[in-house]
């Protein structure tokens, strides 16, 4: 039975865990862009990005009858993303890791005006999507799930299985050399 | 030991030397406090931002962006960079066209093991 446009995710949820494809179906739907968006930050394309993505929803239906709902849905989910994007992104070398220091660069001009033509933007993009891309595996989860994804601190601790404490202080990390990248970047921009 | 040293030393001025002996422990203090308190700063800036921290916390660094200059840019700059990090989030039709295809493949899969 199709479920209905508005039909809430606990009921969508209890009806797939009773083998309900349909239910699993829409489940899908509702989630695959945004898991999808955040494993890509982790493997090579979006190729690979796509292939984790249903190999995340394949595991998930494959488990979803001992999902207890001890976690929100989409958590359980992410979890099960994040470590398939993990593992395989761990197979590879890195092409460059970020330092993860605190200090900042010295001399680095105040960046802190909007960038001012498209081709300004787009080139502030490629430089965040590259800085996010070089952090190590376990600083860059954090930061692409509170500060691009916009899951709240708690949601996104629970989804890294980590305390509150703990994933805060890799989020601040992340952010700091994520702003270094920024500084780096600015100043040769203007050299 | 330093009030010694001057001119107007302690035995010509033994009161006198006893208020700049303590105004340089005060200074000293304080310089210590601030040191201390940027450092306690600094590891909080992200919480401070997000807007996370217990209130009274919360004052205490509020107070100390406004004394210190390298914090109040930190903080100033990862403002902006996280007003920036959402524009790399996927745009909506693409996203519709990945849970599309998604569902497709994952429902040809499951057919396939039923």
């Amino acid at each position: 039975m199709r479920p209905a446009p508005a039909e809430g995710e606990p009921a969508l949820v209890e009806r797939a865990r009773a083998g309900d494809r349909d239910a699993f179906e829409e489940l899908v739907r509702r989630h695959a862009d945004r898991l999808y968006a955040v494993v890509l930050r982790f493997v090579a394309d979006g190729d690979e990005a796509q292939e984790v993505t249903q190999e995340a929803f394949l595991r998930a239906w494959r488990s979803i009858p001992r999902f207890e709902g001890r976690s929100a849905f989409f958590t359980w989910l992410y979890r099960i993303g994040i470590n398939e994007a993990k593992r395989r992104a761990a197979r590879r070398p890195p092409i460059h890791v970020a330092s993860l220091e605190d200090e900042p660069v010295p001399e680095a001009p105040d960046w802190s005006e909007a960038p001012e033509t498209r081709s300004d933007q787009q080139d502030l993009r490629r430089v965040l999507e590259e800085a996010i891309r070089s952090l190590p595996l376990e600083y860059r989860g954090p930061i692409v799930l509170r500060d691009v994804e916009g899951l709240s601190t708690r949601e996104a601790a629970e989804v890294m299985e980590l305390g509150e404490a703990a994933f805060k202080s890799r989020l601040h990390r992340a952010r700091l050399a994520v702003r270094r990248a920024i500084d780096e970047y600015f100043l040769e921009a203007e050299l | 030991m330093e009030a010694q040293r001057r001119d107007t030393g302690p035995a010509a001025n033994p009161i006198g030397a006893i208020g700049v002996k303590a105004d340089v422990t005060a200074s000293t203090w304080r310089r210590i406090n601030r040191r201390r308190d940027h450092r306690w700063a600094h590891s909080r800036l992200s919480a401070y931002i997000d807007g996370e921290l217990p209130e009274r916390q919360h004052r205490r660094l509020a107070a100390h962006e406004d004394i210190c200059p390298e914090c109040g840019e930190l903080i100033r700059a990862l403002q902006v960079m996280l007003s920036w990090l959402p524009s790399l989030r996927l745009p909506p039709e693409t996203g519709m066209a990945i849970a599309e295809r998604t569902a497709e493949q994952v429902r040809a899969r499951v057919e396939e093991w039923s």
